[in-house]
């Protein structure tokens, strides 16, 4: 049974303490009442769950986008004080460090549209997807730590990018804290061969439009990098691959025999945890900080495959058609952040599963030139449908823990998506409309849907009108690579 | 033996049921779900095989423990596995597993691929018996 919500605003929601007495904080949904009323019954159970964990300050959030995951829900973001909260493994997820990078061009999409079935078959051979892809990389043990300390700076370092995808990267594609030494050799074993390779599921690469009519914020869009009549941009979702996932199969393992340790016990296995600053806790930060970068270094190696395709098509190169960073953002990921917190600076740790991180307009921790606008949000819809580019904002910083959306949230299981269509179907449909699909798996093209995903401009409309960021452009699909 | 996919739970992951009448054919269950989310296993033939050998004290763990042991075999060597020969000794407090596990390695152009399996979570996991059948109910991470 669903507990009682409380109306903040008409895009916020609370559940009080006084709905469960284990919660330690109240917990918060942001969500118009459409997308309030249609999120599923497990969101409330387990944002409840999440507000009685210890160390938890403020209020458990789920954005808009959220829905079933386990553990924390899918959308959800908590912060709890370093000193004495606890770390979550399943508040970050399997696939540590998914997030999106966005990249733009020079090129129209009158330049393009005609090469399409070129470029996305050119990517789809360059960047492997699915089940079993391997990366196009020999890597060494050696390059892997290094990788895992480096991020993307590796990557740059080598060849496979410029120094300023860094500067437009969360982090800088390397957070500090990494240690090898606390990454198993099964999770170095697994990742090896899969630098460089897109994943399957929701992960894509997907050459995008922007017309004059879906740009709403001309100041931020052209400071970002949108700033030309019909552009073009690419956009792509993936992760930390298999290295990332056994470490968090490792760690939950971990974590699960080590909360008797601690006298700690949860609802929901899900959400084994540890004290912070116990051993476990910091053994499996350092490692998912090694995942973190390892997911940054892969996102890298992407770009600078599609940098390649690109320039192989148009035959000029990647700095003459202006492929350069827009942002790079993670949505799986705890960091360590500070905030007021009744009425002190405290350091926090920020988990966000299935949310992006969202700084107002003047954070130090942005580029100097992006500065004023707030921090890039790169908001992947579905395949058919469309994406967001939004802005980072001072309200986010101050209510959410500088958090927002991170994409339009499933709203139906892949089993269901698959009784309604087949993969044949959609790739038919879309290409009716114009947009050119190659997927790794026909099953999975049917799992990836629209209909299986929540309205995005209802969610978007939601952050937005709740302050937590701000729109700048929407992108349209013209090409789509599906793992 | 049986295995019932829950697609009334989770948006974005498989859940699923399973139900045999020995705990080792319950195990083989579990394996060939979690591969047959990945891909249509007629299309997988049984010719290479790894082994597995597990200890744990529970059978829960020693379920999650095998079932991650084997999608790491997965991406270590690029293998789909369609056929388990699972032996399970031991009594609670310490179980022993050992299992023969038969597959091949991924061709993209010959399989008929789904959606690929990062991990199995804990999220209600459970190993029990209920009168004469075993059961299980596994969430894996999409």
């Amino acid at each position: 049974m669903r507990p009682a919500v409380k109306k903040i605003t008409d895009f916020l929601w609370e559940i009080s303490r006084e709905e469960n007495p284990a919660m330690r904080v109240p917990a918060r949904i942001y969500a118009s009442k459409i997308i309030l009323d249609e999120m599923d019954d497990g969101v409330y159970q387990q944002i409840v769950n999440v507000a009685s964990l210890p160390g938890i300050r403020r209020h458990a959030i789920c954005m808009p986008d959220g829905h079933w995951g386990y553990g924390f829900p899918i959308g959800g973001v908590a912060a709890f004080s370093s000193s004495d909260g606890v770390i979550s493994p399943g508040g970050i997820g399997f696939d540590i460090n998914c997030g999106m990078r966005l990249v733009r061009t020079d090129l129209t999409v009158e330049e393009v549209r005609p090469k399409i079935k070129d470029l996305v078959n050119g990517l789809f051979n360059a960047v492997p997807a699915g089940v079993g892809a391997k990366g196009f990389l020999r890597l060494s043990d050696r390059d892997l730590d290094d990788i895992m300390v480096e991020g993307s700076g590796w990557a740059v370092k080598k060849g496979y990018g410029i120094p300023g995808d860094l500067e437009r990267t969360e982090e800088l594609g390397k957070i500090q804290g990494a240690d090898p030494e606390k990454v198993s050799a099964k999770a170095v074993e697994r990742g090896l061969g899969q630098i460089g390779t897109l994943g399957s599921g929701n992960h894509y690469l997907e050459i995008q439009a922007v017309t004059a009519e879906t740009v709403y914020d001309d100041g931020a869009a052209a400071a970002f990098g949108v700033d030309r009549p019909d552009q073009t941009l690419i956009m792509f979702h993936c992760g930390s691959r298999g290295f990332g996932h056994q470490i968090a199969t490792d760690y939950l393992q971990v974590f699960e025999r080590a909360m008797k340790k601690y006298g700690l016990s949860v609802k929901d296995r899900e959400l084994s945890c540890a004290p912070f600053r116990s051993e476990e806790g910091q053994d499996y930060f350092k490692a998912m900080i090694c995942a973190a970068n390892a997911a940054f270094a892969n996102r890298q190696i992407i770009l600078h495959r599609v940098r390649e395709v690109f320039s192989a098509v148009f035959k000029k190169s990647p700095d003459s058609l202006g492929m350069r960073t827009v942002y790079d953002v993670c949505h799986n990921i705890a960091k360590l952040e500070t905030y007021e917190i009744s009425g002190r600076q405290e350091e926090l740790l920020v988990h966000r599963k299935g949310a992006t991180r969202a700084l107002g307009p003047g954070n130090p921790s942005l580029p100097e030139d992006i500065r004023p606008f707030g921090q890039p949000v790169i908001v992947g819809g579905s395949m058919e449908t469309g994406s967001y580019l939004l802005a980072g904002t001072k309200e986010a910083e101050r209510e959410s823990f500088a958090s927002t959306i991170h994409g339009s949230g499933r709203r139906m299981s892949r089993g269901e998506a698959k009784r309604k269509v087949r993969g044949e179907q959609i790739a038919s449909e879309m290409k009716e409309k114009g947009i050119y699909v190659r997927g790794a798996s026909m099953s999975g093209l049917a799992e990836e849907a629209g209909l299986a995903y929540k309205d995005l401009d209802e969610v978007v409309r939601t952050v937005h009108e709740a302050g937590l960021s701000k729109k700048v452009c929407r992108l349209s699909p013209m090409g789509n690579v599906k793992g | 033996m049986t295995i019932r996919f829950r697609d009334d739970m989770f948006e974005s992951d498989a859940a699923f049921d399973a139900e045999a009448t020995e705990l080792p054919s319950l195990f083989a269950e579990c394996g060939t779900a979690i591969f047959a989310v990945m891909a249509d296993l007629a299309s997988v033939k049984p010719v290479e095989t790894r082994k597995i050998r597990l200890e744990d004290d529970s059978l829960e763990m020693l379920l999650h423990r095998w079932l991650s042991e084997l999608i790491f075999i997965k991406d270590r060597d690029s293998m789909l596995f369609r056929e388990f020969e699972v032996r399970i000794t031991g009594l609670e407090g310490k179980f022993t597993l050992e299992s023969m596990n038969y597959g091949e390695r991924i061709d993209q152009a010959r399989h008929k691929l789904g959606s690929d399996v990062k991990g199995v979570s804990f999220y209600r996991l459970s190993v029990k018996q209920e009168g004469s059948l075993w059961k299980a109910f596994v969430v894996c991470d999409l």
